[in-house]
């Protein structure tokens, strides 16, 4: 075992809102060809037929506006659009899926923009000072519920919607199954006007179990933060409870950017400032899926061992039944700790030695290092979903090669 | 004293970016939310509680009330 891993006490799982990795993070090839983004030549056909190519224009704000559809019909268009039969999907139908929406050439063309590495400097440099993912994908190819259970369950029960009334016992939550076991979990949400998306079955059944944005704060600086925390950030814009403005840090279209960015800056800050904290903690900060946006990646099929169990019917996905056997669009991903070398990238499909990380390898990392003799009911997925807390290694990165993050 | 001289400064956030009306159908994941917290709502609902819903949402649609006069043209 190395000293990153004798040294961990807590895990944390930061999940922001609908963006995709090559809009995020594409740009950073440029800088590290190891990292598998953007050459500039990517594109997609418009409903012109012109080609759409990838730009670096992407905006914080005022940009993708309407939302981008990402629920199933929309998410296998972009993926399957002008792809043969049976074939890996060509990843050619994101301009003509926007276009569905507005109708307006121009206007869809935007969904290849990305952003350039200098407009998001905490999470580029993040991705460069820590690990970054080059294969982390979203669950399913839907919206967000459904991805988000599988990062709190290893399932999303059969659902590729946004309908939360779906858990099936016996397959308990990862919260549920630390609780039973004596250890100590949390789920940190912004404040009670932004509320949790767990509404229905964590919310209803075990309100225990959460905290507040400030809460996660105060316990980093206190260093009594859970053995494992999952923090979900600010979804609307509103008043604060003792006045000001509260502006949304999800980064959910059209949600500003930048305060995303800050947020992921906050969260960092606070567990780098307490020396205690920094050196017994790895950060998993990732995307629930990519909103629809462009990513040049096709998502793989998981092997037939990969059992999910469920099935989604042709009444939810507007086409075939859908077996739970491929994975969503690849997202943002990237650990942080102390214990893991700066620069590294943890390659994904595009190597033969590549390893695939989906929103199921969190509950399965974190129930293999806090329960390794857990014998509840998991799905075969969960249990051959990759792991990520071999990157922690035996070295500890100095603080002054560390990011702090000001304004 | 910050532990790392390494600073990296966050980028800023442009005044006017809050907007809290915004309309709620133009964001699918929050008018979700409100759904399932809706649902919630009404499995715990009791009449009185019903009735007041619907005298709020009666005088939001429909603020003043018509009198029978008024609604013979008089």
């Amino acid at each position: 075992m190395s000293r990153g891993l004798d040294n961990l006490k807590h895990i944390v799982v930061l999940m922001m809102e609908n963006r995709s990795f090559d809009h995020m993070l594409g740009a950073l090839k440029a800088r590290d060809p190891r990292i598998n983004g953007l050459t500039g030549s990517e594109s997609n056909p418009d409903t012109t037929g012109e080609p759409a190519r990838v730009q670096p224009l992407a905006e914080y704000q005022k940009q993708l506006d309407p939302d981008p559809d990402h629920h199933f019909p929309a998410v296998n268009k972009q993926l399957f659009f002008g792809t043969a039969a049976g074939a890996a999907p060509a990843m050619q139908g994101f301009v003509q899926s926007y276009f569905d929406q507005r109708k307006d050439v121009d206007h869809s063309r935007k969904i290849m923009y990305y952003f350039q590495p200098e407009q998001l400097p905490v999470l580029t440099t993040l991705a460069q000072s820590f690990a970054v993912f080059n294969g982390w994908f979203a669950s399913i190819p839907g919206p967000t519920i459904c991805n988000r259970a599988f990062a709190h369950y290893g399932t999303s029960f059969g659902s590729v919607t946004m309908n939360p009334f779906v858990i099936n016992k016996p397959i308990k939550s990862i919260y549920d199954r630390l609780l039973e076991a004596g250890r100590t979990a949390k789920l940190y949400y912004f404040d009670q006007a932004s509320s949790t998306m767990e509404v229905v079955n964590l919310l209803s059944n075990q309100s225990a179990v959460f905290g507040t944005y400030q809460q996660f704060i105060d316990d980093c600086a206190a260093d009594r933060l859970p053995d494992y925390s999952f923090i979900e950030p600010n979804y609307s814009d509103h008043p604060g409870s003792g006045g000001g403005e509260l502006l949304a840090c999800d980064q959910h279209p059209d949600h500003n950017v930048a305060q995303g960015e800050r947020f992921i800056a906050a969260i960092y800050n606070a567990i780098f400032d307490n020396p205690e904290v920094w050196k017994s903690t790895a950060l998993l900060i990732v995307y629930d899926e990519h909103g629809g946006i462009y990513d040049h990646v096709p998502p793989p099929a998981l092997r037939p061992e990969q059992k999910d169990g469920g099935t989604a019917p042709a009444s939810d996905t507007e086409g075939e039944p859908f077996h739970f056997d491929r994975l969503g669009v690849r997202v943002p991903a990237i650990l942080v700790s102390p214990w893991i070398r700066a620069g590294t990238v943890i390659p994904g499909p595009e190597s033969a030695a590549g390893q695939i990380f989906e929103h199921a390898s969190i509950p399965a990392t974190v129930t293999e290092h806090f329960l390794p003799a857990y014998k509840g009911a998991r799905t075969d997925r969960e249990k051959l979903s990759s792991t990520f807390l071999q990157f922690l290694g035996d070295t500890m990165q100095k603080d002054d090669d560390c990011p702090s993050f000001s304004d | 004293m910050p532990r790392s001289k390494n600073i990296v400064r966050m980028p800023e956030v442009e005044s006017g970016s809050y907007d809290p009306n915004r309309p709620l159908l133009r964001n699918a994941l929050l008018l979700h939310q409100v759904m399932h917290f809706q649902k919630i709502e009404r499995e715990r609902m009791t009449e009185g509680q019903a009735s007041d819903y619907i005298r709020r949402m009666t005088a939001l649609l429909h603020p003043r009330i018509v009198t029978a006069g008024e609604t013979r043209g008089e």
